[in-house]
């Protein structure tokens, strides 16, 4: 018979709330791609628009369009170092910001993962 | 000078020859003030004191702008030209929101 141990329950519980919690960002379980459709909702649709379009609700005051996904042909690399180190370190637009400093290497591998699927070059 | 000293403590501002500079500072991905209010003509500075960059925009009907991205301890500063509510966020933290009210 299993005794009742209320504070270790309830310590087994706050830490499995906690790992929730702390685990949203990483999605465990879920593809890469579906961790990156997840992280471009939160950081990247605000400009580059839901479907990658670059039709943001920020798209408007940018002085240089934020770049349509759908028909990039950049290399996976080079996507990867945009994302990482921003527009201005690959002489683009500095209104695209360095993610390293929010997004691990991990993140923004996935990122880059769910971006490739956008590309309506790749679907043909 | 007790406009100018009474300016300073509320939000860190200071009065130049033609209205005042609100300087808000972006600390621990959080604006250090949730409201500005201020007048046409009026400035705000916002310096980003984290250890990574910050965005500023904002897309009020009132005035809408992109001030863009920048690292620690650059600052960048928007001119109030309209009366209105005008709401800042930060393309790279979507949790931070800052209110301005300009009054004519």
């Amino acid at each position: 018979m299993t005794r009742w141990r209320p504070l270790r329950d309830i310590t087994l519980a706050l830490a499995s709330a906690s790992a929730l919690a702390s685990s949203y960002e990483t999605l465990p379980g879920k593809t890469p791609v579906a961790r990156g459709a997840a992280l471009f909702s939160k950081y990247c649709s605000l400009c580059h628009g839901a479907g990658g379009a670059g039709d943001g609700r920020a798209a408007s005051v940018q002085n240089v369009p934020p770049a349509n996904l759908t028909v990039s042909w950049r290399s996976r690399e080079y996507k990867m170092q945009i994302v990482r180190d921003g527009g201005a370190a690959v002489g683009r637009s500095s209104s695209m910001p360095a993610w390293r400093d929010v997004l691990t290497d991990a993140d923004i591998a996935n990122v880059v993962d769910y971006v490739q699927t956008l590309n309506t070059e790749n679907r043909r | 000078m007790r406009p100018l000293l009474a300016c300073i403590a509320l939000v860190g501002c200071v009065a130049p020859a033609f209205g005042a500079d609100y300087v808000v500072t972006q600390s621990g991905k959080a604006f250090s003030v949730a409201a500005v209010k201020a007048k046409v003509g009026d400035t705000i500075s916002f310096r980003n004191e984290d250890p990574f960059v910050h965005n500023i925009f904002s897309l009020s009907d009132a005035q809408s702008f992109d001030l863009g991205t920048f690292a620690k301890g650059e600052s960048r500063q928007v001119k109030l030209d309209k009366p209105g509510k005008i709401e800042v966020e930060c393309a790279v933290h979507p949790e931070m929101r800052l209110v301005v009210e300009v009054a004519k």
